[in-house]
């Protein structure tokens, strides 16, 4: 008895992990069935009302990078697209972020209720409405929060403003949702000195989002209430280094030791060479001199005078 | 008053020295440039003099506006028809249809502005170029960027590859066997229809320029018929030789070449083709031009009939039955016409959907001036106006060209990644597409009374007479696509595979039986002389083979892997031709020309050969300085270190090192008209015996699988049952 | 008690000299504004006080090339080649000046003369000052001008933000410079004399009839080096 609970017990052992390793396995296989067609770089239609290509591609190497990897197709699809040709109904399938990342504990330092509120409160929906979702955004195929894995900033910035410009930089994907033709980036933005430069070191949402959120702010204000003041950014309390920076810094804090992360901040804005420790050793330095000079003086000038005497 | 110029005091001094330097550097390059004429004349056996040509006379008054009303008689009478089509009595018709016609405002009102320009300027006769010019001499290009820019109108057509045969500057999308971009870095070097012959024309530019051959249609014993013949009938130079000299460091074009250019066959809409054909006068051979009044009053920008004049010649072939210049050959001395075609694509309303559109040939290939783009893809070595100017399909199409939103549409839209347009959309070639060509064993062709290559296999069907193959839009400098499965596998090698074997049994039952009964060999005869062909390596040594796959390895497989590759379909071309043996290396030798009247009148093909290479510039070839200047940058790109100049005739007037071969490697041509408004269906690729050889193609056993049995996948409706 | 006086600093140096002064107190206030910007600061808008860097940065520039130049032409570089023989010394003697004698109402140890315009300490602080580290401002200054040509990292840090605070730096090391050039300025015969001289050419100072011996030597030899 105690032989086959042993061997029982041990056979359970040995089952269960190759198992779950199965598992795994199979949803990559599983997926693999819908990426034979789906990974067809231009898998799309022209849609009959607009003429504007849909495209109903993945692409495997962007997705088993994004933060979904992990995920089979039907976790979020139908299991209906098991089958092809697809069922006609399954056009009408309605997807939505929060439905999974709503209520798992998992999710909960992420504030996706949070968001959700400031999506509501940020032009995108207040123009657009439900015409505008977090897809058009957030490709849940490919999204990834760039931050945690980047080392670059730079790329990071890059990354997040692609988002913006994947549709502000297309005319006919502006008119699409909007109705309207906005002028060019460059001409909304020619007021803004150096700016190539600002595009890569700063982030769109760094200027044009409401900083009043606990993660990255979603609500996207209109134009005439971003950022257009130089000081807000290149002052003592950088906005800057409340947002996108905070973080690079935090982050680097707690890689380098904070004296460190200080002196060799990787950020740079007008203004942040007004680091603590150099400022006081100036300080320190120009009080000293002033001191030393003036001591100088009031003996210099008593010399004097008894020399007159 | 005597004036003493005493120049020694002035030399003593240093700026003296100095301008004495300069005024003699200037003398010699002024003495060099007024030379230079005479000694490339001298050099290469070119001949230059005034050109002349019947056909330019001078018309009357009554002539100019007679020839007028015809030329606008069917636009005129269109409009009129339109005009009066309410009316129902006919003869009140007709009537007014007379009246129309004839009034002075419908005279005026033609798309052939130049009728007026003429009238008002009092030009009576079209003298070529210099007629152009008086008004022409400059013009506006609208380049690419959007800025317009005024030029030379003469030095842009001079220096366009319609008037030029080299190139001796970057801009090919051809890589050498030595992996170097043709005149990419370094010193460039002349490339294009001067370095060498050509399987298709059996000849080139400078061997076979303008010749007239002896033909006897109606018998040997019966008088000759003569016929003209050679590569001048296309190009747009109206001289003895092609316009070459600026090949050579200095070169110019002289004056009489220039005035030979033939801006009438591009620009007018009533060329008559007729007027194409091989003239002889004291100073030799030389093509005929139709220099009419009437084709002059009838310029227009090009339109298809124009392109079409020389084109079609190379893509539906000289015996496609809608080649509407082949129907004019000649008023004299008919132009040859070649059996087997070059393509096999023709460009027309009936076998190509754009053309039926009425889309002309611009749309696509839009113009910067004289320069018209080919697209920046291209597997042959010949020179590109404009390299960088795409004429891709996605231009217009997009990347979702399929709209009726059908399932299928969206399946074939994600094909457009990996597959060609073309691949699908030209599902088969003409079948007078010609996939091997024998020159050596001429055949007597009855009807024309001349020898002719024999065309051992002709065929436009896939897998026959097209192939399909990976490509990146670069070429091997013996034109074979590069290009390679986007896996990056190293078991896709169509220098090794595809380019190599001839192995449809039906094909090879019709060649078997071809030349038997042309050659008159037996079976066993024909059996080895197959092999050549059937499997072209059979040629090389098997030291030359491992050379060969050695340098495949060190050079080509890294061009393959550039850039996105795509599946194209491209036409298959062999040719049995002579070689000069001291020039070869692991992908083929130095082809030798053949001369045309030798060949085509007495059949024997290797005196036609020695004929050829007696040319003055192929005997150049073998010399100093142009083998430094030329010919060993040439074999570097060829696979062969060096070029030998050992002169394939020696000093008794024998012929050396010289073999029949095939190329070591089929040729691949690309080909892009004749688009079909329906392509291939699913099945044609995805069966176990589809049209694409998907393990060549260097896909995974399993992957193989799945592409031919797609129906067996377990997603499909149809497998649940 | 004779006074003398020699024409030691002609136009074009004089002009240098208060254009220098002038832009760089310019320089000094703007920078300071900038690297200590404020949210709607009540002193001076950050866009004009970028402005007025930027202008009087390149005017500096422009000035400092003039200045370099006609130092050459004119050969008024020599004043600033230190005297290596006794160099230590000399400086020493002119350190214990500042410290003590001046205090002592003593003699200045090195007579300002046409041949010598500089003592020791001022030659090899004028030789850092103009040769180093105002040349390096004003390319860290350019360099700011145009980011993009400055290297993206160095040493894991950005480039932009060396660079900024290199710039940063030696600005500040500057001003410190020049408060110490203006103090040490009033101490010629009168507190204005240096002033004045400055802005005439001339400069006068009493010849004081006794010199401590030591000096005189010093002199001599100063002279005699000169000579050869």
């Amino acid at each position: 008895m105690k032989f086959l609970i042993t061997a029982l017990s041990l056979f359970i052992l040995v089952s269960v992990k190759p198992a779950a390793k199965q598992n795994s396995l199979s949803t990559k296989d599983e997926n693999q069935n819908c990426l034979r067609c789906h990974s067809m770089a231009t898998l799309s239609y022209r849609d009959t009302t607009t003429g504007i290509i849909k495209s109903l591609a993945v692409s495997p190497k962007e997705f088993y990078n994004s933060n979904h990897k992990d995920l089979a197709c039907i976790d979020c699809h139908s299991k209906d697209f098991q089958t092809f040709p697809h069922n006609a109904k399954l056009k009408n399938e309605n997807l939505y972020c929060l439905n999974c990342h709503k209520d798992e504990p998992k999710f909960k330092q992420f504030h996706f209720q949070s968001i959700e509120k400031e999506f509501k409160q940020s032009v995108h929906y207040k123009k657009l409405g439900n015409k505008f979702t977090c897809f058009d955004c957030h490709d849940p195929h490919s999204f990834e929060i760039h931050a945690r894995v980047s080392k670059d900033i730079k790329e990071t910035v890059l990354y997040d403003n692609m988002i913006c410009l994947n549709c502000h930089e297309n005319n006919s994907k502006i008119k699409y949702l909007s109705g309207v033709i906005l002028p060019s980036l460059t001409t909304s933005h020619s007021w803004l000195p150096h700016m190539d430069l600002h595009w890569k070191s700063v982030r769109c949402i760094d200027c044009h989002t409401s900083p009043n959120a606990p993660g990255v702010s979603h609500i996207i204000l209109p134009k005439d209430k971003a950022v257009k003041n130089c000081v807000e950014c290149h002052s003592r309390n950088s906005l800057l280094l409340q947002t996108l920076y905070k973080f690079e810094s935090k982050q680097s804090r707690n890689k380098e030791g904070f004296l460190n992360a200080v002196i060799l901040n990787n950020s740079y804005v007008i203004g942040a060479t007004r680091n603590y420790y150099l400022n006081l050793l100036s300080f320190i330095i120009f009080g000293l001199t002033l001191i030393a000079l003036s001591v100088h003086g009031i003996l210099r000038t008593i010399a004097k005078k008894r020399k007159l005497k | 008053m005597k004036m003493k110029i005493n120049l020694k005091p002035f030399l003593k001094k240093w700026y003296g020295k100095i301008t004495a330097v300069i005024v003699g550097l200037a003398l010699i390059l002024f003495v060099g440039m007024m030379a230079m004429p005479s000694f490339f004349e001298w050099y290469t056996g070119v001949k230059n003099a005034p050109l002349t040509y019947n056909s330019s006379k001078k018309l009357t008054d009554e002539q100019f506006e007679e020839t007028a009303r015809k030329i606008t008689y069917n636009e005129r009478l269109e409009k009129a028809e339109e005009i009066t089509k309410d009316e129902k009595n006919d003869f009140t018709r007709s009537v007014k249809i007379q009246m129309l016609m004839n009034t002075p405002s419908f005279m005026r009102d033609t798309k052939f502005k130049h009728i007026e320009y003429f009238r008002k300027a009092g030009i009576k006769q079209y003298k070529g170029p210099e007629t152009c010019l008086e008004c022409h001499k400059t013009m506006k290009v609208h380049e690419a960027d959007g800025s317009i820019k005024k030029v030379n109108t003469l030095s842009d057509v001079i220096n366009s590859v319609h008037f030029e045969f080299q190139r001796m500057a970057p801009g090919f999308s051809t890589y050498g066997f030595n992996g170097k971009q043709v005149n990419a870095k370094g010193r460039p070097i002349p490339v294009g229809k001067i370095d060498r012959a050509c399987g298709i024309p059996g000849s080139f530019s400078w061997t076979g320029w303008a010749v007239l051959v002896k033909t006897y249609p109606n018998g040997k014993d019966k008088p000759a018929v003569m016929r003209s013949e050679g590569c001048g009938q296309c190009h747009i130079g109206g001289s003895y030789d092609p316009a070459t000299e600026k090949m050579m460091p200095g070169g110019v074009i002289p004056a009489e070449t220039k005035e030979g250019i033939d801006c009438l066959i591009c620009h007018s809409q009533n060329y008559d083709m007729n007027y194409k054909y091989v003239i002889k006068d004291k100073v030799g051979y030389r093509w005929n031009q139709d220099r009419t009044m009437e084709a002059a009053m009838s310029v227009t920008i090009p339109t298809n009939k124009n392109c079409l004049n020389c084109h079609q010649h190379n893509m539906g072939g000289d015996v496609y039955q809608y080649n509407v210049a082949a129907k004019s050959l000649g008023y004299k001395n008919q132009r040859i016409i070649h059996g087997g075609s070059k393509r096999g694509n023709p460009f027309s309303s009936e076998d190509d959907v754009h053309a039926a559109a009425g889309l002309q040939c611009l749309d696509c290939h839009v113009p910067e001036g004289h320069k018209i783009p080919r697209g920046v893809k291209g597997t042959d070595l010949v020179a590109n106006d404009l390299p960088n100017r795409k004429v891709d399909c996605e231009n217009c199409h997009t990347s979702a060209p399929h709209t009726k939103n059908k399932l299928e549409d969206v399946i074939l839209n994600g094909h457009v990644n990996r597959i060609a347009c073309e691949t699908c959309h030209i599902p088969s070639l003409q079948s007078s597409s010609v996939v091997l060509r024998d020159w050596v064993h001429p055949t007597w062709d009855k009807e024309d009374g001349m020898y002719v290559p024999t065309d051992i296999l002709r065929s436009g069907k896939p897998d026959v007479g097209i192939t399909y193959l990976w490509f990146n839009g670069n070429g091997t400098f013996l034109a074979n696509a590069m290009g390679n499965n986007p896996n990056h596998t190293d078991k896709y090698n169509p220098l090794m595979n595809q380019l190599v074997t001839l192995n449809d049994p039906e094909a090879l039952k019709e060649v078997k039986q071809n030349i038997m009964s042309d050659f008159g060999m037996t079976s066993q005869q024909a059996d080895n002389y197959m092999k050549t062909f059937t499997n072209t390596l059979s040629q090389l040594s098997p030291k030359m083979i491992e050379k060969r796959k050695e340098v495949i390895k060190t050079f080509i497989v890294k061009l393959e892997n550039m850039g996105q590759s795509k599946i194209y379909p491209f036409k298959l071309f062999n040719a049995y031709m002579y070689e000069d043996m001291s020039n070869q290396g692991p992908f083929g030798a130095m082809i030798l020309p053949f001369d045309y009247p030798t060949y085509y009148e007495t059949g024997n093909s290797l005196a036609s050969m020695k004929k050829a290479i007696e040319n003055p510039i192929v005997k150049r070839m073998y010399q100093f300085p142009f083998k430094e200047y030329m010919m060993d940058d040439f074999m570097h790109y060829f696979g062969v270190s060096t070029w030998s100049d050992v002169y394939p005739i020696d000093s008794k007037g024998n012929l050396r090192n010289i073999e029949p071969h095939w190329m070591r490697q089929y040729g691949t041509l690309m080909i892009n008209h004749g688009i079909k408004k329906d392509g291939l269906s699913c099945e044609n690729c995805h069966s176990p015996n589809g049209i694409l050889d998907f393990a060549k193609l260097g896909y995974s056993p399993q992957r193989v699988k799945d592409l031919t049995h797609l129906k067996d996948l377990k997603y499909f409706t149809s497998n649940k049952k | 008690m004779k006074n003398e006086s020699l024409y030691l600093y002609p136009v074009w140096l004089r002009i240098w000299h208060w254009l220098n002064a002038l832009l760089f107190l310019s320089l000094i206030f703007t920078g300071l504004n900038l690297q200590y910007a404020k949210i709607n600061s009540p002193i001076i808008d950050f866009h004009t006080a970028i402005l007025i860097h930027n202008i009087s940065g390149i005017t500096l520039t422009l000035n400092y090339l003039f200045f370099f130049i006609l130092n050459i032409i004119s050969g008024n570089y020599k004043h600033y080649l230190p005297k290596l023989k006794n160099f230590a010394k000399n400086m020493l003697l002119q350190l214990k000046f500042y410290l003590s004698g001046i205090f002592k109402n003593e003699e200045h140890p090195f007579e300002t003369s046409a041949n010598q315009k500089f003592n020791p300490l001022q030659q090899i602080t004028y030789l850092n000052i103009m040769y180093a580290l105002f040349p390096l401002l004003l390319i860290t200054g350019w360099a700011l001008l145009f980011p993009e040509f400055i290297l993206n990292k160095l040493f894991e840090t950005s480039g932009l933000l060396l660079t900024a605070v290199f710039h940063t730096t030696i600005g500040f090391l500057l001003s410190i410079f020049m408060i110490g050039h203006i103090y040490l300025a009033t101490t010629g015969t009168t507190i204005l004399s240096n002033f004045k001289s400055m802005l005439t050419g001339w400069h006068v100072h009493e010849n004081h009839i006794v010199k401590s011996q030591l000096t005189e030597i010093t002199i001599q030899q100063v002279k005699n080096e000169n000579e050869n």
